[in-house]
């Protein structure tokens, strides 16, 4: 079907007649060549003492300090989830668990068995902590809930569907207007379903293979505006689950995640889906009113390090709105509130890139700030499994959703949607010393991440002031950027000081994932505040790109031009024929100015391949919806390199009479 | 030669005949509508209860954000009393019978409100033991492989891609020093040079599954080449391979035990099903060989 290896293949058959089966990537041929050699029998290990200590043994117990990649799923809901469970959804923890594993599983609400083709390495499964495990107690005969008069309520559902509606709207309702139905949310109830989740994460958890992390989601919807967070756990978990009818308020929600971490139980949340959150996400206030104060932004940066980029509700990236000049920004948008079928406010506070620029207007004032995110990715798919490929989609909620015909009807559904407007999910990416709660937790905490929208490409990005040029070039390349700078997630090392011209210059590398489309950009996007006026500003670098001897930018416009598209859209197919395996890039920013803050993040475009919607009309051989677009250039979002100046550095350009202007930037994507 | 039927019909539409025959026929059927199947009169009390009217008004105020004004509520008890008769009267009408989404949305919750209700009881020694006997190698760990390799970029290299490629074994080959001889040859990559004791599955998520199982049928101490991956082309010295030994069975037990218990409770799920079925003998009519079969046991395969 897509032939990843064509260009390969293409160049096989130039070589040698029996190269050119698509599906033998070995050749035969040459092993016989290669037989005879005796030397290398002299040394069958011969691996330098400094190579052997990157990359340990698996029985060694040693952690590799030049870290791995490891990709997995930080939200996903499965039956016990209330709302999953009143769309028919009866994935259990451990069919998630197998899954991302890359065991084969049934999609519970109609039988179709599925397999991941690329295992995840960890999990952490996020089902709602209102009504916590309440559903199932429900219909079970043993438990005391059973004999309650909603319970009766929901078991006449067994004979009478209007019943089983009234049950479940109850529910729902119940969170909208945070009126909990007292007896369902009991902290015994909550704390026994919790220590049963722990028991089934245990299981699965393998130190070294295969991570599952104690999580759940914190379901804040005031008004509809989605304040949603999930928290995570390193290696204990807090006695009780925090459920938004404790409090509603994030300011709560920290003051519990500061209770456990005093306690030894170390915790952060990851707050998601700001495009639909009316702009409260990155506001400038706080959330109970009032101008944000020092403490305020100390706790928010403490307690939330990370931010959901992407998942099946859409990208929180940017918009156009936003970003005019930004000819991706139109990515997977998601553009109504959940539920209620009218366009979320978009401003500023309800996108990430924007919000960066708000987080560092504020810290100009209070000292601190608060929006210094790193990026990931999830899938907040409710049915009950990690689905991040466009070829093999199966809908996000349960009974709504789970067929093509289903996916692509030109009806609004119940989450007030058209079905195709629904984005697969997305990947989260963790460097890490090792694969284990700690490892990951770490890695999550320390902001060596980056999201993609469901591809699995390794991106490298590090920063500092004197990175030896020529280092992408050096077959230490990973080490020595190490020792010359930051990663992804860091703050720049202190302004050398000596040179008030010095600008800080970058190393990114980025390698497609080897079953997916080719890469067609790497792409560095600056962010900061406008000194004049605090207004978010943006500028976008094309810092490397593929068919470079082909593609030049315009010289009039600067742009560049597009990679190009292979996809047969009727046939939902695509070849590699364009793009490139692996795109490298040293920048140095062209336009620093070392008294203001600002932030830089990469992002990864890969070349033009079928939306998931195109794959479902191939199999209803029917036309792709209109409303979205047939293919979609698949990408990562890296967590930023941030530079903030010191009280020295502005002592220092005071002094020197240099207090720059706002910086000029010529590139086209300047706002 | 042909017929004018119009004269034809205009004197039988004017038959009274055929107006009692009609007429007939709607009596009957209105006969039929009303009082043959209609509720039975113990049933015609319908009581809107005060829960039914809260998670009217929640669903109201879930959709509009607000309480609904007395007389919207009124409309919402309208619409639900509305409902509700024209529920009892369709299935009085037997209108539920042989309707697919109905059919399907029963089955469907019947066997989501039977899912896990029993619990597995607990395996004595003996049976562990022989669910481990009968698929060891479920419990083998993966066989592991150490190799080192080179990168050929196709981006850089275009055409000549292969042939620098089997030019450079020839180099790699004559030298002693691996590590060394590998840093002299081939391009630039993001991956690592070495990776130690790997599994066919931790290869395929770094390489692809094609060149993960290439690999893994590579002989130990010599270099390999070329090999293809979704990145390019690759030359590859595999250094160790590792088959692991069956494990002891005190080793894994614990592994063993929570395999039992998971493929014990998916039985017990489908036992519910199968006692149902084992209520039922099911007929299935053979239409090319117009027989019946007939099935005792209900199961059908």
């Amino acid at each position: 079907m897509i032939s990843n290896y064509s260009r390969l293949s293409h160049l096989a058959r130039g070589v040698k007649k029996n190269h050119s089966a698509v599906g033998r990537l070995f050749c035969a041929g040459s092993l016989v060549a290669a037989s005879v050699i005796g030397l290398v029998f002299a040394h069958p290990l011969g691996v330098s003492a400094e190579e052997a200590l990157a990359e340990p043994g698996r029985g060694s117990g040693k952690k590799n300090p030049l870290k791995n990649v490891y990709f997995g799923e930080q939200h996903l809901h499965t039956r016990n989830s209330f709302d999953a469970f009143t769309v028919g959804v009866t994935m259990t923890w451990e069919d998630a668990y197998n899954f991302a594993k890359g065991k084969k599983v049934k999609l519970s609400t109609t039988g179709e068995a599925m397999q991941r083709r690329t295992p995840y390495d960890f999990v952490a499964i996020t089902d709602h902590s209102e009504y916590y495990g309440v559903l199932k107690e429900l219909i079970n005969p043993k438990s005391d809930l059973s004999k309650s008069d909603f319970a009766k309520q929901l078991a006449k559902s067994r004979t009478d569907p209007a019943a089983t509606k009234a049950a479940v709207t109850t529910l729902i309702g119940s969170l909208v207007t945070n009126n909990p139905l007292p007896e369902y949310v009991t902290p015994v109830l909550r704390v026994d379903f919790w220590k049963k989740f722990q028991a089934v994460a245990d299981k699965h958890n393998e130190p070294g293979k295969f991570t599952t992390l104690y999580a759940y989601e914190w379901t804040s919807i005031p008004n509809g505006s989605n304040m949603h967070r999930n928290v995570f756990f390193k290696d204990k978990a807090a006695a009780v689950p925090f459920s938004s009818f404790d409090s509603i308020y994030p300011e709560d929600l920290w003051t519990y995640l500061e209770i456990q971490r005093n306690q030894g139980i170390d915790t952060f949340a990851i707050p998601h889906n700001s495009n639909v959150s009316n702009g409260w996400m990155f506001s400038e206030r706080k959330f109970l009113g009032g101008p944000m104060d020092t403490r305020y932004a100390r706790r928010q940066a403490l307690n939330e390090p990370l931010f959901e980029m992407a998942q099946t509700k859409g990208t929180s990236e940017t918009h156009p709105v936003i970003s005019p000049n930004d000819e991706f920004a139109d990515f997977e948008p998601f553009d109504n509130m959940i539920s209620l079928g009218v366009p979320a406010i978009k401003t500023p506070g309800a996108f990430y890139r924007s919000g960066l620029a708000v987080g560092m207007k504020l810290e100009e004032t209070l000292g601190h700030n608060p929006y210094k995110m790193g990026a990931v990715a999830g899938a907040d798919v409710h049915s009950g499994y990690s689905g991040n490929e466009e070829w093999d989609w199966k809908g996000a909620h349960g009974t709504q959703d789970d067929t093509p015909q289903k996916r692509l009807k030109p009806e609004i559904n119940a989450s007030g949607e058209y079905g195709f407007t629904v984005s697969s999910a997305g990947t989260t990416a963790v460097w890490a010393e090792e694969n284990t709660r700690e490892g990951i937790f770490n890695g999550m905490r320390s902001k060596e991440t980056y999201g993609t929208s469901g591809t699995q490409i390794r991106l490298r990005f590090f920063g500092g002031w004197d990175m030896p040029v020529g280092l992408t070039k050096d077959k230490d390349f990973v080490k020595k950027a190490y020792a010359a700078g930051v990663p992804m997630g860091q703050d720049m090392p202190a302004h050398p000081m000596k040179d008030l011209a010095a600008s800080p210059s970058f190393a990114v590398w980025a390698l497609k994932d080897p079953k997916s489309g080719n890469l067609d950009r790497l792409q560095i996007v600056k962010v900061w505040a406008d000194p004049a006026n605090g207004y978010p500003k943006e500028a976008i670098y094309d810092v490397a790109w593929s068919d470079a001897d082909k593609r030049k930018p315009d010289p009039n416009t600067g742009k560049l031009p597009p990679v190009g598209n292979t996809v047969d859209i009727k046939q939902a197919t695509y070849t590699n024929d364009i793009g490139d395996s692996q795109l490298v890039a040293e920048w140095t920013d062209p336009d620093f100015d070392p008294t203001h803050s600002a932030a830089y993040y990469v992002r990864v475009l890969e070349i033009p391949t079928p939306r998931w919607s195109t794959f479902d009309a191939k199999k209803l051989g029917v036309d792709p919806p209109k409303e979205v677009p047939p293919t979609i250039q698949e990408r990562a979002w890296s967590s930023p390199i941030w530079y903030t100046p010191s009280a020295e550095i502005k002592e220092l350009a005071r002094a020197q009479g240099k207090e720059p202007p706002a910086p000029k930037h010529a590139s086209p994507s300047d706002q | 030669m042909t017929f004018n039927l119009r004269p034809l019909a205009r004197g039988l539409l004017r038959e009274p005949l055929l107006h009692f025959i009609l007429l007939g026929a709607l009596i009957y059927l209105a006969y039929g509508l009303t009082k043959k199947t209609s509720v039975d009169p113990d049933q015609r009390t319908l009581t809107v209860t005060a829960s039914e009217i809260d998670w009217l008004e929640s669903s109201w105020r879930k959709r509009w954000n607000r309480s609904p004004t007395p007389e919207e509520r009124k409309g919402l008890v309208k619409a639900f009393v509305r409902e509700t008769i024209l529920y009892r009267e369709a299935l009085a009408m037997g209108l539920d019978k042989d309707d697919t989404i109905v059919r399907r949305r029963l089955a469907q919750k019947l066997e989501f409100l039977s899912q896990d209700l029993l619990q597995p009881s607990t395996p004595s020694e003996k049976e562990l033991r022989a669910f481990y006997d009968a698929q060891r190698d479920r419990f083998r760990a993966p066989d592991l492989l150490t190799m080192s390799h080179v990168f050929f970029d196709p981006d850089q290299r275009g055409d000549t891609t292969l042939k620098d490629a089997e030019a450079a074994k020839e180099i790699l080959s004559e030298h002693a020093d691996l590590s060394a001889s590998q840093k002299s040859v081939g391009d630039p990559f993001l991956l690592q040079k070495y990776y130690p004791e790997r599994s066919n599955a931790e290869l395929s998520k770094l390489f692809g599954s094609g060149f993960s199982d290439a690999v893994f049928k590579l002989e130990p101490g010599q270099w390999h080449g070329p090999v293809l991956s979704g990145y390019g082309v690759h030359l590859v010295f595999v250094h160790d391979r590792q088959n692991s030994p069956e494990p002891d069975f005190a080793a894994v037990k614990e592994k063993v035990r929570a395999m039992w218990e998971e493929e014990k409770r998916r039985e017990l799920n489908e036992a519910f099903i199968d006692g149902l079925l084992a209520r039922y003998k099911v007929v299935i009519e053979d239409k090319s060989a117009g027989k019946q079969a007939t099935s005792a046991l209900g199961r059908v395969k």
